[in-house]
């Protein structure tokens, strides 16, 4: 692909009206995350739910699933907060915020599979943070969540060739972003940047989406962060949260560099028993597919 | 309301999921502990119903007991009862298929095997010959190796090496056998019973050799790949160290070792054996020894 090519795709997510608006409370949800859990304003997040219709709907739905298992009808909204739990709020109202961004029929990807992934990738970037000691495993979950992104974006916005990257790599098993290189180039990690500045996302979120695949450096301050979510996310596709196709990937974990860059600067990294971490793992990818199911309203897998 | 009063509230009404039971956390642990056996959460039903059989025959009332018991100093024996009823391999084609799938789409176009060489497989404790034939069956599909390739199939009894010599399977065996492989491959020779092909048996090589006992194992040198499965849990610890020590030292740099899924070498480091992840699978590959290794 020819140098004009790609700058005349960036030119158009830049343009482009149908660049996917953001999300009214995906925003202040994100701030959130830079208090701690304990210091959250419920009242603030009931407040902030019941001004979304689609959000407080969704809740309500939620928190009447059998996931939580209540006898009784839950119908406020303070009530649904208080059955989804302090565990569980902010991953639901994160998804059901991005949930609703694209039309499935829009999605060239199965979309189930691609939160699926999304989702194991915030739970495994969360676990990854908390073992290595890492200051804000909440703030690991949300860039797990959004790391990929810019696959909506190219999705969206270049169907066409964004078919013909996925064909090829469905065909020759190879990485996504690899073949969007070789097709488009331009990967869902730069188009993702695109549209986490579009949105004026925190900057550790967008480095997160920028970097993830090491295309480029991440801003030492932004570092681990990155490299929680990018070992999450290789570890999801060895997990079977892949994109619905057969990658063939190998990965020796020791010799990534994202893994070798956290043991440097996480140096409890190198105690951590890696085949017992490989199947705690595992739990994460039934957990993953559960919350989408419970969201999609499908059949648990 | 803050989101600490918030979780007592959720808390006291219950609202949070089933919590893990401790007794089963505890067996998983113990277990991973001494044998490297490892039961993921989504398995637990079969090792709490494998817990259950036991503590019937032992006469144990409740799990927090039993697992008190395995975790004591002198369990070695009920340690063995216990893996034997969860590794108790199902015998039959094309087990463990995601192992299979890397072995395929992986690691046999990673090979690049000179032109003049075939590649050398091994199956350690084989069984009926299930392994052994679903390996060989694998390679022989392999294109690329355009039937260039051997494999070695050990083990210590010789009952079991004679049953698969013979290469006589049930059809249940083969349930999971792709339909196009079972009419390449077999030859039903009575009704329900099938014969692996001469020209596939004569990749395959019968050995007597012991990964476990006193005497030297006889293991073939120079391997591609090996595969391992259902046997390094079951072992103690001495045995479990040597038998893995062996099987590396039987690879050649960069080859491969699978082991079931649930079973892990402990100390793999030890033997320049790293962890490797594919897709829903993982294994072992050998690395080169540093040059300084003495």
């Amino acid at each position: 692909m020819s140098d004009n090519v790609r700058n005349a795709l960036v030119e158009r997510i830049k343009n482009v009206q149908a660049m996917p608006t953001v999300p009214p409370t995906l925003l202040p949800l994100l701030h959130m995350l830079e208090l701690p859990a304990d210091q959250w304003d419920m009242r603030k997040i009931v407040d902030l739910i019941s001004c979304d219709p689609s959000l407080a709907a969704q809740c309500l739905r939620m928190a009447n699933s059998p996931l939580f298992g209540r006898s009784r009808t839950i119908t406020t909204i303070h009530a649904a907060v208080i059955t989804i739990g302090t565990g569980r709020l902010w991953d639901l109202l994160t998804a059901f915020c991005l949930m609703d961004l694209a039309p499935a029929e829009q999605w060239l990807l199965d979309p189930l599979s691609f939160w699926e992934h999304s989702f194991g990738c915030a739970l495994i970037s969360r676990h990854l943070a908390q073992i290595v000691g890492f200051s804000q495993p909440d703030k690991a979950y949300a860039g797990g969540l959004l790391h990929d992104i810019g696959e909506m974006v190219n999705s969206l916005l270049f169907p066409k060739e964004f078919r013909a990257a996925a064909d090829l790599a469905f065909t020759e098993e190879i990485s996504l972003v690899e073949a969007e290189q070789y097709v488009m180039g331009i990967s869902h990690c730069e188009a993702g940047r695109l549209l986490a500045d579009h949105w004026h996302m925190p900057e550790d979120l967008a480095q997160v989406i920028r970097c993830h695949h090491h295309e480029v450096a991440p801003t030492p301050e932004h570092a681990a962060l990155v490299m929680i979510v990018s070992l999450a996310d290789l570890l999801c596709r060895v997990r079977g949260m892949d994109y619905g196709y057969y990658e063939a990937v190998q990965v020796d974990l020791v010799a990534d560099p994202a893994w070798l860059y956290l043991v440097r600067e996480f140096p409890r990294l190198r105690d951590v028993d890696l085949v017992r971490l490989s199947h705690e793992l595992d739990d994460y990818a039934s957990e993953a597919k559960r919350i989408v199911a419970a969201v999609f309203r499908t059949d648990s897998k | 309301m803050n989101m600490t009063e918030m979780c007592a509230e959720s808390a006291a009404a219950g609202l949070f999921g089933p919590s893990l039971d401790a007794a089963v956390v505890r067996v998983r642990d113990t277990l991973y502990q001494t044998s490297g056996f490892f039961m993921p959460t989504a398995h637990w039903p079969r090792l709490q119903e494998s817990c259950e059989r036991r503590m019937q025959a032992l006469g144990i009332a409740s799990l927090r007991e039993y697992s008190a018991r395995l975790a004591s100093a002198s369990a070695g024996e009920e340690l063995g009862h216990l893996l034997g009823q969860l590794s108790a391999g199902e015998r039959f084609f094309f087990r463990y298929p995601q192992q299979l799938e890397a072995l395929r789409r992986i690691v046999l176009p990673a090979l690049r095997l000179q032109p003049e060489r075939e590649a050398a497989a091994n199956v350690a404790c084989i069984g009926g010959g299930e392994d052994a034939y679903t390996l060989a069956l694998i390679l022989a599909e392999q294109a690329a190796l355009d039937g260039r390739f051997h494999v070695y199939a050990c083990d210590a009894d010789p009952a079991r090496l004679a049953a698969a010599r013979r290469g006589v399977f049930a059809a249940a065996a083969l349930s999971q056998t792709p339909p196009h492989l079972r009419a390449k491959y077999f030859r039903a020779i009575a009704p329900e019973t099938f014969a692996v092909t001469p020209a596939l048996k004569q990749h395959l090589t019968f050995c007597n050799a012991s990964l476990a006992g006193p005497a030297a194992a006889l293991l073939e040198m120079g391997m591609d790949v090996i595969f391992c499965r259902d046997l390094i849990a079951r072992l103690d610890p001495l045995q479990r160290r040597r038998a893995v020590g062996l099987l590396a030292a039987s690879l050649n740099s960069h080859g491969y070792l699978f082991f079931s899924p649930f079973e892990s070498p402990m100390g793999a480091e030890l033997h320049h054996l790293r962890l490797i992840h594919f897709p829903a699978a993982t294994a072992y590959r050998k690395v080169p020894a540093p040059a300084n290794w003495s």
